[in-house]
């Protein structure tokens, strides 16, 4: 019977891997074929040899620029990740900011004479009124209202 | 540091050794051994939320360590065999090794060595698949499904490759069987 067939199995009865029936046909070709035994022989040899060989000291500071490294990217994900409460910040000033710039550039409706108007101002004077949100830079553009008498402008 | 970066550098200082060992078995040199260890640390630390607690911590590292290791060898095929005694140009010198107790014999520690070399050469030139499994289970001791999970293969394949890789090895180390 060729051997070929057998080829496979006999590292995983080195190992102990083969099922119950497996072990018993191959055992009893072995009981047969000196090449198949010469081969067991010699690829468990061949796994013994293998667990000899040693592993060199590492270099000096490994270890220091591995875990340095480590740290240096967990540092820089943490930096990249931005907390939902940022976006939220940062969305209702870019909705402010708009409603802003949208009443600036209305222009004044044909009020009555007596009827006084209200004319937004987006300036970035001291004397302005915080719309809450300064720890957002967005916010930092301030809205001020100056309410002014219509007649006094005609 | 946070505790989540401090448990983790506490499970890397317990099991250092087994991994570098790990690193430098697939890697063949220190240099390699070096990179393969940051590139596969940063990655286990970036899915560290995956990792359960009280499970083989050096197990997990070298499921990851061995699909870097793959990843590189697919992406550069390139692979230079480095010989335990002579000097890299960018090393401080021959990577130095514990030879065991009983290596007063300086021909017995000559003929370990050339054994050695001749084995880490064999083992560099097999395809990277085969080498990863004879890492894992001759020279780690993994079990086939231990094995066969940290490749994300079936068993019979872990069967196969590691017959046809010892196969392999014995045509090349004959001299030394």
């Amino acid at each position: 019977m060729s051997c070929q067939r057998w080829s496979e199995q006999l590292s995983a009865w080195i190992d102990g891997m083969l099922t119950e029936s497996e072990r018993r046909s191959l055992e009893a070709h072995l009981q047969s074929c000196e090449t198949c035994r010469q081969t067991v022989e010699e690829l468990r040899e061949l796994k013994d040899k293998l667990q000899t060989i040693p592993v060199p000291s590492p270099k000096p500071e490994m270890w220091n620029r591995v875990m340095r490294h480590i740290r240096y990217r967990a540092r820089r994900k943490r930096l990249t990740v931005v907390k939902p409460a940022t976006w939220l910040a940062a969305a209702a000033s870019a909705v402010l900011l708009l409603g802003a710039i949208a009443l600036l550039w209305q222009k004044p409706t044909t009020s009555s004479p007596k009827e006084p108007t209200i004319n937004f101002i987006v300036s970035y004077h001291a004397d302005t009124v915080s719309l809450g949100l300064s720890d957002n830079p967005l916010c930092h553009l301030i809205a001020t209202a100056e309410l002014s008498e219509a007649e006094g402008h005609e | 540091m946070n505790d989540k970066t401090e448990e983790f550098e506490k499970l890397v200082e317990l099991n250092r050794d087994a991994l570098y060992r790990i690193a430098y078995r697939l890697a063949g040199n220190r240099d390699d051994a070096e990179d393969l260890l940051m590139e596969a640390l940063t990655e286990a630390w970036e899915s560290f939320r995956h990792f359960r607690l009280g499970t083989d911590f050096v197990r997990w590292v070298a499921t990851i360590m061995t699909h870097t290791f793959l990843d590189w060898r697919r992406k550069n095929n390139h692979y230079e065999f480095v010989s335990l005694d002579e000097p890299r140009e960018d090393d401080e010198g021959a990577e130095p090794i514990d030879l065991p107790e009983d290596s007063d014999d300086p021909e017995s520690v000559a003929v370990k060595r050339a054994f050695w070399d001749a084995a880490n050469k064999a083992l560099n030139e097999l395809p990277p698949e085969f080498k990863t499994v004879v890492v894992l289970v001759d020279m780690e001791g993994l079990s086939y499904e231990e094995a066969a999970r940290a490749l994300n293969c079936p068993i019979g394949t872990i069967r196969s490759r590691l017959h046809r890789a010892r196969i392999l090895l014995r045509e090349k180390l004959k001299d030394w069987l």
